[in-house]
């Protein structure tokens, strides 16, 4: 029988700790524990038939640390230890006609944004690993003790696209209900069950008291059969030993009450052994199989770490798009992702709810920009993301890469859209945003429109996708030109929502185009939509006018609990106070530090001024008489920075007229290339050194953290760069800073090397062949003066 | 074992280079708006062992067969019989942080990696406190935190010194192999437990090997 016949009808007993048993077998597992699998068989053997004696129908792999990045320096293969691995408890099975599970444990190296393994090499990894165990024979694979949710879908990925073999998983909670990574039950339970795992759930961590409530948390996003495999008891450390004080019978007693539940997969991890095993298995097996209990199914999406559920009414983030933003579309041309960042940071401290993202640009390579941009956005941000493109390609991409269950926008009624996304939103199990619009344009009347709607919904169906994850949005026309045309829409937006029963959304602001006082006509129409069911407004979140309707609907809606989150949205609404009494010069405003005045001033100063000269009379003296406070100790890095921070607004005003208008009287200097040495991640002084640079008329392309020598190299060349700086902030980075400095000078790339970081002297930087050491960022701009002009 | 700590906005500044001097009143308010943020944006926790030590010609030997070395290290433990080894973190979600503030603009960055450095220093002070009642009922005495890094005792034991706390799992703390700790805010450190108060090695300016080159000025302030 296949294990996914038996566990329809039976309970499942899985194994316990396997590190532990071997630990105490008498044989020192060593570094390599995997490798035990080669060099002593026979004590892994022992380990698989006590648990199958115990009464364990599936056993897991001696394979856990089986990647690549552990098992370096091991004088066997991955691949080695997992084939003699699979063979071992397949021997041990036949016995007892038991399952075997390849186990897959966490890679060992951090994927981005914490780490540096990007999630494709991940994915590689995993693959490597999935390939090996189905070749010797494994009848499902096991991915567990994860931490991190975007590692445990590339073992997922890894899993559905090279074998036809169930997968399971289980990741590790912390009693606060998140992993270590900030994983959430809700957003794994949501993610995985999306990817269309076979069993999910909770392992290792903690002991099973604690996971009781976990579980329970589980069974409210999800209706898979449930995993629970807790350590016995809660790990402490006793000198260097992990102890576990838990009982035989307190396991019992407490995996009783979770499988009570309706948790039909249970096992034990760290600290259990057949012993308590079979006491427990043994009360267990007179239980039934109990079905999960039916759940009201909810709409919801999720990052790694937040779910939103769309009750009341919940915010789509429009800015992340270049439509009608020049700056945005040159930051797109250069790749400026720091920019897009920023967009992504201020929406969220706006409220919103939810992040929309389109990158469609002429120029550019779409697809690669949408990988860019979602893991860009989702290093800075956690919300959950909807991916907007016109492009089934660039669609399967950013849900690929996208951390959490993400919202795809669009599909519409035709034929040939529907069959060509609605396959990829299911495999990565998002949400579907359906423009209610077909071969025949936009319908005028309502009913029409909510024929379209009825079409999508029963395609998505049909494709395995469920009705809660089905999104309508009932388009919004121009009244200027349409004067019917809003009460059409929010017919068809009541009748979508009453009758159909699903979530909708609006593009809001199209409804004023061509009309004067838009933000009256927007959020007035928003307020009619939301009173008609709109669940999702698609706006600018940095419009406060339309931020307050939503907070205001919510509460008067009873969404937002006691009003809870519209009390303190207003209650605190206090300025901070401000030295602006008076009118004051750019030069001031630099000097006070005040961001939003200094953009003003200088929007002003182009009516009447030539960019070159607001540059070169204004913002570049006021930024030498802050540079001079800081040098003579009068002022310290935080005003030198805050002043920083507002000339970097000036400047920006600047940008957007020249990015306008064409006009390019101003140009930039340099380039400067800069990067933070491989090895290292510290980024914060050199982000400091690229602000104050480029406040000053550099153009500085930055190449991140933790940057080989080669890449450094490769772009200072190519770039022409007249000047590179490195930074560094450990003793143990330093080295790789010395190697890059050798591999620029051997490349022939005759750009001066600057170099920068805590542990660095004068001295120091001559040793290791720096041309010159910046002590500080304004020191970097001296450097630059003299080197570039 | 529930730590209680504050987070002190002067402790902020400090971390971001203001030295003694005006402050204006937006960066004032903007770090005790940091120092607000960051209590939402941190999962502190920590792990701590017991070792009786030894000291060797290299270094002290742990009860457990690690060698610290360096005679920094052997000073720091000299005259006691075990020690306390820590690591404690506030988490990956004061790195989310940082960079989702970065991203706002260097300003900002820098005022949120203090604030989760100010987080994480403030967390360990009360660790090492509460370590030292304990030990106060034992009538035994407790030195100050000694890092890897500090003085000759070197930064390349961050791997091992994780390694036999079961850091990883216990604490979710691991280190790239430029021996950077993930999360970044988060520390390791051995504290001596010595029969005598340890008079001689109070923490100090004068006793840190980094006095020429520093910029925080930790203890005199």
């Amino acid at each position: 029988m296949k294990i996914l016949d038996y566990i329809k009808d039976n309970l499942l007993f899985l194994d316990g700790a396997m590190g532990t048993v071997l630990q105490n077998s008498g044989v020192d597992p060593g570094k390599y524990p995997e490798a035990m699998n080669i060099l002593h068989p026979d004590v892994v053997y022992g380990v698989h038939d006590a648990y199958f004696s115990a009464g364990s129908k599936l056993v897991l792999t001696n394979t856990f640390g089986a990647s690549a990045h552990k098992m370096a320096g091991c004088e066997y293969t991955p691949q080695q230890v997992i084939t003699a691995g699979v063979e071992i408890a397949r021997k041990a099975a036949e016995k007892y006609d038991g399952y075997v599970a390849l186990d897959i444990g966490p890679l060992g190296q951090l994927l981005e944004p914490m780490g540096t393994l990007t999630f494709e090499q991940a994915y590689e990894d995993f693959a490597m690993q999935v390939k090996a165990g189905v070749a010797a024979g494994a009848d499902l694979v096991f991915v567990e003790t994860m931490t991190d949710l975007y590692e445990v879908k590339a073992a997922v990925l890894a899993v559905k696209e090279n074998c036809d073999l169930p997968v399971f998983t289980t990741m590790s909670f912390e009693q606060n209900m998140h992993t270590f990574a900030g994983t959430s039950l809700s957003s794994m339970a949501i993610t995985l069950d999306g990817l269309g795992v076979d069993a999910l759930g909770i392992n290792c961590s903690l002991g099973p008291v604690e996971m009781l409530p976990m579980a329970k948390e589980l069974k409210k996003w999800t209706d898979k059969p449930l995993i629970i495999k807790p350590n016995a008891g809660l790990p402490c450390l006793v000198n260097d030993k992990t102890v576990y004080n838990i009982t035989n019978e307190e396991f019992t007693s407490a995996m009783e009450e979770i499988m009570a539940l309706g948790v039909n997969i249970v096992g034990g991890c760290c600290g259990t052994n057949p012993d308590m095993l079979r006491h427990f298995f043994n009360v267990a097996k007179t239980r039934h199989k109990t079905d999960v209990s039916a759940r009201q199914p909810v709409s919801a999406v999720c990052s790694s770490g937040k779910t939103v559920v769309i009750d009341g009414v919940k915010v789509i983030g429009e800015r992340i798009n270049p439509t009608g933003k020049a700056l945005f579309k040159k930051a797109l041309e250069t790749g400026d992702l720091d920019y897009i960042a920023r967009q992504a940071v201020e929406q969220m401290n706006a409220g919103a709810d939810i992040l929309d993202i389109n990158v469609g640009h002429l120029g550019i390579d779409e697809k690669e920009m949408m990988v860019r941009v979602v893991k860009k956005v989702q290093s800075v941000c956690n919300l959950p993301l909807q991916i907007d493109s016109s492009n089934v390609d660039v669609i399967e991409a950013g849900l690929r890469v996208c951390n959490g269950k993400a919202i795809v926008n669009s599909v519409n009624g035709e034929d040939e859209k529907l069959a060509a996304i609605l396959p990829v939103v299911k495999k990565y199990g998002g949400a579907v945003l359906g423009l209610t619009l077909d071969e025949n344009g936009i319908p005028e009347n309502a009913e029409t429109r909510v024929k379209i709607a009825e079409k999508i919904l029963s395609a998505a169906l049909s494709h395995g996708i469920s009705k809660e994850d089905v999104f309508i949005d009932c388009l919004t026309m121009a009244s200027s030109a349409q004067p019917q045309g809003a009460m059409e829409t929010l017919k068809a937006v009541k009748a979508v929502s009453a009758n159909l029963g699903l979530k909708t959304t609006l593009g809001v602001s199209n409804i004023s185009f061509g009309m004067p006082n838009r933000p009256l006509l927007n959020s007035s129409f928003m307020t009619m939509a939301m009173n008609n069911g709109l669940n999702m407004p698609i706006i600018n979140p940095n419009d406060d006018m339309m931020m307050d309707a939503v907070f205001a609907y919510n509460q008067l809606s009873c969404a937002d609990a006691g009003g809870a989150r519209y009390i303190s949205r207003f209650a605190h609404r206090t300025q901070l106070s401000r030295q602006t009494e008076g009118d004051y010069t750019v030069k001031k405003l630099i000097a006070l530090g005040l961001a939003a005045e200094t953009k003003q001033a200088v929007k002003k100063l182009l009516e009447t001024t030539p960019a070159l000269e607001i540059v070169q009379n204004y913002l570049i003296p006021a930024l030498d008489v802050v540079g001079k406070d800081y040098e003579s100790g009068k002022i310290f890095l935080p005003q030198l920075m805050q002043s920083a921070e507002a000339a970097k607004m000036g400047f920006e005003a600047i940008n957007r007229y020249i990015a306008a208008t064409g006009n390019t009287d101003y140009e930039k200097k340099g380039p400067v290339v800069i990067a933070t040495v491989k090895g290292d991640v510290h980024d914060i002084g050199k982000n400091i050194v690229k602000t104050v640079m480029e406040n000053y008329g550099y153009e500085v392309i930055d190449l991140g953290k933790d940057v080989s020598p080669q890449t450094i190299v490769t772009k200072a060349v190519e770039t022409g760069a007249r000047l590179v700086g490195l930074s560094a902030l450990m003793t143990t980075t330093i080295k790789a800073m010395e190697e890059t400095i050798v591999l620029l000078k051997e490349s022939g790339c005759n750009a001066p090397v600057m170099v920068g970081g805590a542990v660095l002297t004068e001295e120091f930087s001559a040793q290791i062949g720096a041309d010159f050491y910046a002590k500080d960022a304004q020191a970097a701009v001296e450097i630059a003066r003299k080197v570039i002009g | 074992m529930k730590i209680n700590f504050d987070i002190d906005k002067n402790e902020i500044l400090r971390y971001c280079g203001q030295k003694d001097g005006e402050v204006s009143l937006q960066i004032e308010q903007l770090a005790e708006q940091y120092a607000e943020k960051i209590k939402s944006n941190i999962s502190p926790r920590h792990i701590s062992a017991r070792f009786s030590v030894s000291q060797t010609e290299d270094g002290v030997m742990l009860s457990n067969g690690i060698l610290l070395k360096g005679n920094d290290i052997k000073y720091h433990l000299s005259g006691c019989d075990e020690c306390y080894v820590i690591c404690a973190t506030v988490g990956v979600q004061a790195d989310s942080f940082i960079r989702s503030s970065l991203a706002m603009g260097s300003l900002y960055g820098l005022m949120a990696d203090a604030a989760a450095t100010a987080a994480v220093e403030s967390y360990c002070d009360s660790v090492e406190n509460s370590l030292r009642r304990q030990l106060k009922n034992e009538k035994l005495y407790l030195t100050w935190r000694y890092s890897p890094g500090y003085g000759d005792f070197p930064f390349t034991q961050q791997p091992e010194i994780l390694s036999m706390l079961k850091a990883d799992k216990l604490v979710g703390v691991t280190c790239n192999d430029s021996c950077i700790m993930i999360p970044s805010k988060s520390v390791t450190a051995v504290m001596g437990i010595a029969k005598n108060k340890p008079a001689h090695r109070e923490r100090s300016c004068d006793t840190c090997p980094n006095k020429d080159n520093c910029n925080f000025f930790c203890i005199q302030r």
